[in-house]
């Protein structure tokens, strides 16, 4: 009975502990769709691609809520990805960090 | 007693395990549209046929003119070739042979006029063009006409130049 009590009671720490430890939510808000056309010829016919392009500095907004110090890891998923097509991300100069 | 240890177990890593994996999502598209840009350079080009043999000859000539230029880039998948058209005849009694020929096109000088009548459908004047850009193709014109077939005066042609895939 007596064991019966205490595996109750770690088991309840358990299930609360990693709530506590880990209360961290992100939201992502915010999309890039870019679409490149003839207007993107350096200095048109005869010309080739601007090989850059930005988004607006706020295109996406990410809200994280955290009880401690945090980082942000960034992982793409491709679909039909160019192999030589490169795509970076930038935090915002004013955006607010822990 | 072993059912419950097993439920506990499950529920504290389904709980455990939703707050320690966050991710937020987002979307970039690119999106690439057809590319397809042509343009001339020199919208007016002129050339004075004279007789090349002095009195007595029959052919007039004149020095292949080099002023206009072409630009082309384009991103298709399949190569491109670029047709030269002559679809007017100017009004006047004239039996010119105009030609015209693009450098590095390594083919030689097509006739899209000849003897006062264009040439149905034009010529290929730059053929086989993988996806990318032409840049400054310098554009000659060569014309040549007869004492006997020709009026003085001026007449003009107008050249359309149209890229087409290469099947």
């Amino acid at each position: 009975m007596f064991i019966k009590t205490v595996f109750i009671i770690l088991s309840f720490l358990l299930f609360i502990l990693p709530i506590e430890v880990n209360a961290v939510s992100i939201d992502a808000s915010g999309y890039w769709n870019l679409n490149i056309t003839e207007k993107d010829l350096i200095s048109g016919a005869g010309s080739e691609l601007k090989s850059e392009y930005r988004s607006v500095k706020n295109a996406v907004k990410l809200s994280i809520k955290a009880q401690k110090k945090w980082t942000v890891d960034v992982k793409k998923m491709d679909t039909n990805w160019p192999e030589n097509f490169t795509l970076k991300v930038k935090k915002h100069p004013a955006a607010t960090t822990p | 007693m072993r059912k419950y240890e097993i439920t506990i177990i499950v529920l504290v890593f389904i709980f455990g395990f939703a707050k320690i994996l966050h991710a937020g999502d987002t979307t970039v598209m690119v999106g690439i549209s057809e590319i397809n840009a042509l343009s001339i350079s020199d919208d007016e080009v002129n050339i004075n046929l004279r007789l090349s043999g002095g009195a007595g000859s029959s052919i007039l000539t004149a020095e292949p003119n080099e002023t206009a230029r072409l630009n082309y880039s384009h991103n298709s998948k399949s190569n491109k070739r670029i047709i030269a058209e002559v679809k007017t005849v100017p009004e006047g009694e004239q039996d010119i042979t105009l030609k015209v020929s693009i450098s590095g096109s390594g083919i030689p000088p097509r006739s899209i006029v000849e003897k006062g009548k264009p040439v149905l459908g034009g010529r290929v004047v730059y053929d086989n063009i993988p996806a990318g850009a032409l840049h400054d193709k310098k554009i000659t014109y060569f014309a040549e006409a007869t004492v006997s077939g020709t009026r003085p005066g001026t007449y003009t042609f107008t050249i359309t130049y149209t890229p087409r895939d290469v099947y």
